[in-house]
């Protein structure tokens, strides 16, 4: 076709770009005289280069984290497929990698933070940049780092040399800053696909430990499953409407109540994703694969599931259930509330009988969602408000929880009663720990407290009064197995408990990076109440932003 | 005219397509044997891309059948063949868990065909022979003006001609129905013009699959077809890093070394 493109019209419907609305405005003269046969809208290459020309600005940090990503990749297979002159050896790459790793994830974020196009729509309707996206983005960034930092010293104990490692969760970061970018179902899938398919490998990539290889099976079985149950209920969204946008999914569905009928096949596509959605955020119903993925994966990948996913899937959640279908909140609430509360009930039940650590923190994270998902049914301005308040401080304090897991290194703290006289060796990891868990059961100082009763007066505004009650109780019966964990630390150092109750596990020092993690989110923790306003002010900013 | 609707030549090979779908995607549960449960497999991916080329979709057939017969049921069975599975015995539980499972599904189906009947069927085959005819020649336009409000950003649409550009179902049967209406009534053509809409299918041209794909997803679209690459790449890495083997005791290759051999010597006799 030369230099020019010829752009004939397609059948696509939705999307309304500047070239559709010109053929419209144009189409007048043709529908006159029935004579003429084709359209063809001359689109040179010029017209082609200017449709996307502010694009890549607005795209800028993702383009790098993604290309730097693939230099880190290219890096790494050169050198560690060189043979030195020596021998055979292969090169040690994982602690370069792993700062180099850290050094791009923190220029991403500078450059998300500085970036001058705040609120656009862009790559052809495909993406979106607004208050919530970035401040999520900061998030997801931040507790990417995070988990990186925590796991450095894990590296070196374990004698882990693939690099590979760090390139996935790169890739699975990148991925999860374009999820909460995408304005369409299908940027929304391909990004999902893509960061499931990072965690599958890293959920197995410990590949000698049965259990880490058990874990990666479920979870690739187990996601895909709910994969296919998101990509049908788009489909049947799409099928219904014709429309993958987001944003013209909400135009269309605000003038509902006019319509002779209700869309039955809607609401049935809105199902399927709502329970794919809550399959990949582990609520009751669908949480069944969380505990086995979290035991069986190394701990500093358990670190990196707990903390990061939760935060870009639950973004575009908020984005996709009360943005695009809103005026289907009354169907969709039923459902996120019948979640939230069997989430609470279940995981505050089921975290009683646990003796692992891991699993003991996964059910933990599953009642956590409970909370936020209670927040999200609210279809609340405050709400949103109050689901982004608990996020922050939910991810904050699992980072602490994490690093301080993650520290308690000797021949492996697996169970809880290996927690045992750690107050004698390690008080002041005692002291974090306490104060932290008391934070996730919710005693008032704390930042937890602070999140929660942020949340549970919404869902009063809302006159949610049931739930709200059954998560004031279910709060009330978590405390238990919280507490449970610092009547070990600090009184259990009896003889007669079990076998190796004679003595305490004896743990190997903590290394500078995990100590500063710790303790800046231990700060966060304890004084968040002193002077919260900075986190409101945001997470209202970002509420408002939902208000077009 | 239901007659006419019943025993089209579409319709027809639709429903031979599927049921051989269905039937031989039950066998593949069924089967005991997991060679022919592959065998059944492949003949679902074939009755599937007859499927799509009922839907006028033939590159996207084209490509079903090349990878999924061609890649990945050709995969499974060199898989089975190696892994020699035997003959389980699947027969016991079946009859354990049918009742709640057949149950189950059975509501299940019995909610889907109840939302797309309210949906989805009566929409002309019914009322437009209760109507009169001016009555329905308001009733297609409210008809046209509702359901297709969403369709105000498509060109496509409506057509008194035999060729229907437009993929959903809905739309497809709203105007196949309308398509066999105005045959009966006599409704003048092109519809849209009374609705306030621009009737684009008489007026654009028509090219092929694989044409308007490949003008589409390279330059609107190019963002998708980027992150499709990216999931490759990850695949890539992924089944490597859980397959590869590092270490000092792992064979590699020694291009220099394996070059420079003299081959005459590499296979030797060992003399007694």
């Amino acid at each position: 076709m030369g230099a020019a493109t010829n752009f004939t019209i397609w059948w696509r419907p939705g999307a309304p770009c500047s070239l559709c609305v010109e053929a419209i405005t144009h189409g007048d003269n043709f529908s006159q005289h029935t004579g003429v046969r084709k359209i063809v809208i001359n689109n040179n290459k010029k017209n082609m280069k200017e449709l996307f020309i502010n694009d890549f600005k607005v795209i800028f940090p993702e383009l790098f984290l993604i290309i730097a990503t693939i230099v880190l990749l290219i890096y790494g297979v050169i050198y560690s497929t060189k043979i030195s002159e020596n021998g055979t050896k292969p090169a040690i790459l994982i602690r370069n990698t792993t700062w180099l790793g850290l050094i791009t994830i923190i220029i991403t974020g500078l450059l998300i933070i500085n970036n001058p196009i705040k609120n656009t729509i862009f790559f052809y309707n495909c993406l979106v940049i607004d208050e919530l996206s970035t401040l999520l983005k900061i998030l997801v960034l931040v507790s990417t780092a995070v988990s990186i930092i925590i796991s450095l010293e894990y590296f070196k104990q374990e004698k882990i040399n693939s690099f590979e490692i760090i390139i996935l969760i790169l890739l699975s970061c990148s991925s999860m800053l374009l999820m909460l970018s995408s304005y369409d179902f299908i940027s929304m899938y391909l990004t999902i696909e893509l960061q499931s398919l990072s965690f599958y490998v890293l959920a197995a990539s410990k590949r000698d430990s049965e259990f880490s290889t058990e874990a990666g099976l479920k979870y690739f079985i187990l996601g895909a499953f709910s994969s296919g149950i998101l990509l049908f209920g788009c489909s049947m969204v799409y099928g219904f409407t014709g429309i993958t946008n987001f944003e013209e999914l909400a135009k269309i569905f605000c003038n509902i109540e006019c319509l002779q009928s209700d869309l039955p096949v809607v609401k049935l596509g809105i199902l399927f994703l709502a329970v794919g959605f809550l399959f990949k955020l582990t609520a009751v119903p669908f949480h069944m694969w969380a505990p086995d993925v979290y035991e069986g994966a190394p701990t500093f990948i358990t670190a990196f599931f707990a903390i990061t996913p939760k935060i870009a899937i639950l973004g575009l959640f908020l984005k996709l259930f009360l943005f695009s279908f809103y005026d289907f909140l009354f169907p969709w609430q039923q459902i996120i509330l019948i979640c939230s509360v069997s989430s609470m009930i279940l995981a505050s039940l089921a975290a009683l009988s646990q003796r692992k650590i891991k699993r003991l923190l996964a059910y933990s994270s599953i009642g956590h969602m409970g909370y936020i998902l209670m927040g999200v049914s609210c279809g609340s301005l405050e709400g949103i408000q109050a689901v982004i308040i608990y996020l922050v401080v939910y991810v904050i304090m699992t980072m602490n929880v994490f690093a301080s897991v993650l520290s308690l290194r000797s021949n492996k703290a697996v169970f809880i009663t290996d927690l045992r006289l750690l107050s004698k060796t390690n008080p002041m990891l005692a002291i974090n720990l306490t104060l932290i868990l008391f934070s996730m059961a919710g005693i008032p100082p704390l930042a937890g407290f602070c999140s929660k009763f942020y949340l549970f007066f919404t869902a009063l505004g809302s006159s949610l009064y049931i739930t709200a009650l059954i998560g004031v109780l279910t709060s009330v019966i978590s405390c238990f197995y919280y507490i449970r964990l610092v009547k070990i630390m600090y009184f259990e150092n009896d003889a007669r408990v079990g076998p190796s109750a004679t003595r305490g596990l004896a743990y190997e020092p903590m290394d500078r990076e995990k100590s500063l993690i710790i303790a800046i989110t231990f700060f966060f923790v304890l004084f968040f109440f002193i002077y919260p306003y900075p986190l409101f002010l945001v997470s209202h900013k970002v509420a408002l932003s939902f208000m077009l | 005219m239901i007659n006419k609707m019943l025993f089209d030549n579409n319709t027809i090979l639709f429903y031979l397509f599927s049921s051989i779908a269905i039937i031989s995607g039950v066998m593949v549960i069924r089967a005991k044997n997991p060679v022919h449960s592959v065998l059944f497999l492949i003949l679902v991916f074939c009755n599937a891309a007859g499927l799509l080329i009922l839907l006028d979709l033939d590159f996207f057939a084209m490509i079903f059948l090349v990878v999924y017969v061609g890649a990945i049921a050709v995969l499974f069975l060199f898989v089975v063949m190696m892994l020699n599975i035997k003959m389980a015995e699947i027969n016991e539980n079946i009859l354990r868990y049918l009742p709640i499972g057949g149950l189950i599904g059975l509501i299940f189906l019995f909610e889907i065909f109840l939302i797309i009947n309210n949906d989805l069927l009566p929409i002309l085959f019914v009322e437009a022979n209760i109507l009169s005819n001016l009555e329905s020649h308001y009733y297609i336009q409210y008809l046209i003006n509702n359901c297709l409000y969403v369709y105000k950003y498509s060109f496509v649409l409506l057509t008194g001609q035999k060729k229907y550009y437009h993929i959903s179902t809905r739309l497809k049967r709203i105007s196949k129905g309308y398509d066999n209406f105005c045959v009966e009534m006599e409704v003048p053509e092109y519809p849209l013009d009374y609705a306030g809409y621009i009737n684009y299918s008489s007026i654009t041209n028509n090219i092929t699959n694989i044409e308007s794909l490949g003008e589409i997803i390279y330059t609107y679209y190019f963002y998708y077809f980027l992150v499709a690459s990216l999931i490759l790449l990850v695949a890539m890495i992924g089944a490597i890093v859980l397959t590869m083997h590092k270490g000092i005791f792992v064979k590699r290759q020694e291009v220099f070394e394996q070059n420079s051999r003299e081959f005459t010597k590499t296979v030797q006799k060992l003399s007694y």
